[in-house]
């Protein structure tokens, strides 16, 4: 007795921990301006859809959104094309060193962006991409890369190296074994890692914040921080925008799941 | 058609050996198998062959010519794996048709190679299902129709038996030996077990610590091996062998003189002698030389019987048949039946005889 109280008491603590902010968030893009500073009341007394309005009124946030997208986008799906070719090798291919280099990708995750900006900013600008969606997907799926790569060698390790060898005698190059056998089987760690990389890029501030300009190319994270104005915080707007950037994610995430999920498993059972 | 050459192939991982020089002519449509104890080289040797490893030094001929460069594909070889191998997001005519699609081969000859390959092997009703649709002994006639559809010039068997049960293996045995019979093309198999290798191949090669030991028809092989890890890897119950002395043609075995009756007098000194169960009789006529042995374990196989003796100190199995009675604990008379033995040297394990 007590100790299903006590599991349930857990459960619900995580639940309240990871689900609260957002709650909040929401509850909060649903309140009258007048109650966004003041509790009680936790709910709103009068919800009121204003907010979402006041989002879309006086800046282009459909084009932030699709911005948003074809940077994700674009990153998932070139870190994906790059990872899988780099991971296959590293996995099933006569690679020199290749423990070195999975090593190395590794420390490279750990590299703090902030350190990078000035140098990337610097060939960002020589390149003439500065205020492009495409310098964002670049730069984004260089930081995508190093964590795509680490995730994806697991998954093609896990296919039978038989299946290599069989691929090998049936005729394969080295690239029709990857085409042919390895990429299909290993579809479910490519949506698993497809949409880490696309919530990282999705989310990515630092970058989108630096390298980009006017509208033509900000993305929704960089359009957040400038939402305060000089005299006042919008709250409730930014409650309401912060929903909306969640809905895609979710939604996202909602329609891969079960593929995601027997990715997931089938990394962690032979 | 074609004559397999391995001439002298090492293969090393690093600081291992798992082949040492190995030389080898497998013969032009000739079944051979590599047989041996794990860990021994023998699939290290398949996979050299196959094209699927690089020799670290010495070469591999196809019909004289050397091909230790080329990839599998160009060595036109087929391979049917332990584990089968199958495609598993492919149906069952994808993975017979895939190699032919890799080579280009024409629709329609395509479709039509793989029916055919489908109904040789009795698996034409399963072919738009997937592999794991498939119960283990017609997984295994996929990867061997993936492998016939080509028409390779050398069969290359992983171990193709090891993972399905008693029955289905013996019958899948006698279904290879068919099918070599049909294709008269050149087997190579690999296998750990004794009596698939002696049933199946015209020819085997024994294999230990990536050397070759032996090799010979599966008869040279049990009557004359060459040292006392093939007399006793060979054969089930394996060879017995036991420490004696030979002086003069007579044969001090624990104890006791014999008259070393059939063994060649010329030998002088310590020996090992190895003795086939099926060569030592129990209770033999009065004539025959025979020495007092003590009954310790029965087990009756049906057709047959092992007995197991004790015979001055050294254990000893005979196969005898199943109308010879015999109890534990029993003392009898035994013949060795010398004039079938082997003669090792204790020091080196080498065969004495030529």
């Amino acid at each position: 007795m007590i100790r299903r109280a006590a599991l349930w008491g857990a459960m619900l603590l995580v639940l309240a921990w990871s689900l609260g902010p957002f709650l909040w968030q929401g509850l909060t893009s649903l309140k009258p301006t007048g109650e966004l500073s003041r509790l009680p009341p936790i709910l709103p007394t009068a919800p009121t859809l204003d907010h979402y309005r006041g989002v879309f009124e006086g800046r282009p946030f459909a084009r932030y959104l699709l911005n948003s997208a074809a940077v994700a986008g674009g990153t998932t799906l070139l870190a994906l094309a790059v990872g899988s070719l780099a991971a296959f090798a590293l996995a099933r291919l006569p690679v020199p060193g290749r423990r070195l280099i999975l090593g190395l990708f590794l420390s490279i995750t750990m590299f703090p962006p902030i350190a990078t900006v000035s140098p990337l900013y610097l060939g960002v600008r020589a390149l003439g991409l500065r205020d492009t969606l495409f310098a964002l997907i670049v730069v984004d799926t260089t930081f995508a890369l190093p964590l795509a790569v680490w995730v994806l060698t697991g998954f093609f390790r896990e296919i039978p190296e038989d299946l290599h060898r069989a691929a090998r005698v049936d005729g394969c190059t080295p690239f029709q074994a990857f085409r042919r056998v390895h990429l299909p089987l290993a579809a479910p760690g490519l949506f698993a890692t497809g949409i880490l990389v696309f919530i990282a890029a999705w989310n990515e501030l630092l970058f989108a914040l630096t390298f980009t300009a006017t509208d033509r190319s900000r993305t929704v994270p960089v359009a957040l921080a400038l939402f305060p104005g000089l005299h006042e915080v919008p709250w409730g707007e930014i409650a309401a925008a912060s929903v909306i950037v969640t809905i895609p994610l979710v939604v996202l995430v909602l329609l891969f799941q079960r593929r995601i999920v027997s990715g997931l498993l089938s990394g962690a059972v032979k | 058609m074609t004559e397999v050459r391995v001439e002298g192939v090492t293969r090393r991982f690093g600081n291992v050996e798992a082949l040492r020089g190995v030389d080898l002519t497998i013969a032009s449509g000739e079944f051979l198998s590599l047989v041996g104890s794990s860990g021994c080289g023998k699939s290290t040797l398949l996979h050299v062959i196959a094209g699927l490893e690089r020799a670290s030094e010495g070469t591999v001929r196809f019909d004289g010519v050397d091909v230790s460069a080329l990839s599998p594909r160009e060595r036109d070889v087929a391979v049917v794996f332990q584990t089968y191998a199958l495609y598993p997001h492919m149906s069952v005519f994808d993975n017979l048709g895939f190699p032919l699609r890799m080579s280009r081969v024409p629709r329609e000859e395509l479709r039509r190679r793989v029916r055919e390959t489908a109904e040789l092997l009795r698996i034409d009703d399963l072919l738009s299902r997937r592999p794991r649709e498939l119960s283990g002994g017609q997984r295994q006639r996929v990867a061997l129709g993936r492998a016939i559809v080509r028409r390779p010039r050398v069969f290359l068997f992983d171990e193709p038996l090891s993972n399905l049960d008693a029955r289905l293996r013996l019958e899948t045995r006698a279904e290879l030996k068919r099918l070599h019979e049909q294709l008269r093309t050149t087997f190579i198999y690999v296998t750990h077990d004794q009596t698939e290798a002696m049933t199946l191949s015209q020819r085997l090669a024994v294999l230990r610590a990536g050397e070759v030991l032996q090799v010979g028809t599966p008869e040279e092989v049990y009557r004359r091996p060459a040292d006392t890890f093939v007399a006793t890897f060979v054969g089930s119950p394996p060879m017995n062998l036991i420490p004696a002395r030979l002086d003069g043609g007579r044969l001090a075995v624990g104890g006791v003189e014999l008259p070393a009756g059939g063994l060649p007098p010329s030998f002088r000194g310590d020996v090992l002698i190895g003795l086939r169960p099926e060569d030592l009789a129990l209770r033999p006529g009065p004539g025959e030389p025979a020495m007092p042995a003590t009954v310790t374990l029965v087990e009756p196989l049906g057709p047959e019987s092992y007995v197991h003796l004790d015979f001055a100190g050294h254990a000893l199995v005979a196969r005898v048949g199943p109308d010879v009675p015999v109890r534990a604990g029993e003392r009898l008379r035994v013949s060795l039946g010398l004039g079938a033995a082997s003669l090792f040297d204790p020091e080196t394990g080498r065969r004495l005889q030529t």
